[in-house]
């Protein structure tokens, strides 16, 4: 089934072309999602609402770039309405349990949960990273986890972002140059153990 | 070259783009610097980390999810829209039918109502009662005709 075929299938929500929809798109969905929020169990819920956004909006997809890049423009937008959202409901009960608990303690929800098949400090590199990626501005997260992690090029990234060849170069010297600077610390606290 | 070069070049010789010369000089500071060698070893790590990462595999039992939720969500929205097109008709068919309702009332109290016979009672008992009722009227018609005599 060609792309075509493919969208104007999904716009008459015919299942054959939904089911080869999410068997051709769920792995990219899903892996991009999980890049940005750095939990998998996350990023497959998440993926169900992406691909209902992506049947709801199928009608505004107007050809200007290709399929592929559409579905990553909804799923890296998806995964940052995702991350503000968690941030507004843990600052929002961290307030509450600052409010509310006898110690005034309020509990950390931004930690990134890790998988447990990662070894201790494995887990704890892991969580510095997306920590560290989760810091950036948006534009350079985006531009960063989509040539570091899924691998794509300038030309790809540009599609998806709509922005320039240079800019994207830019933001992605930019996004290492302060990766480099957040980390670079942490280095020398694990040099030192 | 010092560590400040060290660390501008770092990305590069992580990603293997540096110029050779470049990169000698880079690969004989780390041979005689402990403290950048041990960033760029912890670099390193990190590279394998997102190498580990890229690898993860989501669980195999995603897309049938995705499938289900998309499938209820169509059955929901068909049963919602058959649900909006009766809700658009339900004002019609309610007038509709009182007004069906009105006329049949109507029909029948038309067909019936002003025929109704006490049982018993014979055509000549009717007239009888009928002139007795309307006696007011048969004088009035008397009258007139006595008058236009």
């Amino acid at each position: 089934m060609t792309d075509q075929e493919l969208i104007e299938g999904i716009k008459r929500h015919d299942r054959i072309a939904i089911r080869q929809l999410v068997d051709q798109y769920q792995k990219k969905v899903i892996k991009t999602a999980y890049y940005f929020l750095g939990n998998m169990e996350d990023a497959e819920d998440l993926s169900q609402e992406i691909f209902l956004e992506i049947m709801e909006s199928i009608k505004k997809f107007r050809k200007e770039a290709s399929f592929t890049t559409w579905v990553y423009r909804i799923t890296v937008n998806k995964s940052l309405n995702k991350i503000r959202k968690d941030k507004r409901r843990a600052i929002i009960s961290s307030l509450e349990s600052v409010f509310h608990s006898p110690q005034g303690k309020g509990a950390n929800h931004l930690a990134i949960p890790s998988p447990c098949c990662f070894p201790f400090e494995e887990q704890e590199k892991r969580a510095l990273l997306y920590q560290a990626i989760g810091r950036l501005p948006e534009n350079q997260r985006i531009a960063f986890v989509l040539q570091k992690f899924e691998e794509q090029s300038y030309k790809e990234i540009a599609e998806v972002m709509s922005m320039s060849l240079s800019s994207i170069e830019s933001l992605i010297h930019r996004a290492k140059m302060n990766l480099q600077k957040r980390l670079l610390p942490h280095f020398s606290e694990y040099s030192k153990k | 070259m010092v560590c400040a070069d060290m660390k501008k070049n770092l990305f590069g010789y992580l990603e293997d783009k540096l110029p050779a010369d470049v990169q000698c000089a880079f690969e004989e500071h780390l041979q005689s610097c402990k403290s950048c060698s041990e960033i760029v070893s912890e670099c390193i790590s990190f590279e394998k980390l997102i190498s580990k990462e890229k690898t993860t595999v989501p669980n195999t039992f995603a897309g049938t999810r995705i499938l289900q939720r998309l499938e209820s969500e169509l059955e929901s929205r068909n049963y919602h829209r058959r649900i909006n097109h009766l809700r658009f008709l339900q004002p019609a068919l309610i007038t509709f039918s009182l007004i069906l309702a009105l006329f049949i009332g109507f029909l029948i109290g038309r067909e019936n109502g002003l025929n109704v016979r006490p049982e018993g009672v014979n055509k000549v008992q009717t007239e009888n009662l009928k002139s007795y009722l309307f006696i007011s009227d048969f004088i009035d018609e008397e009258q007139t005709l006595l008058s236009n005599k």
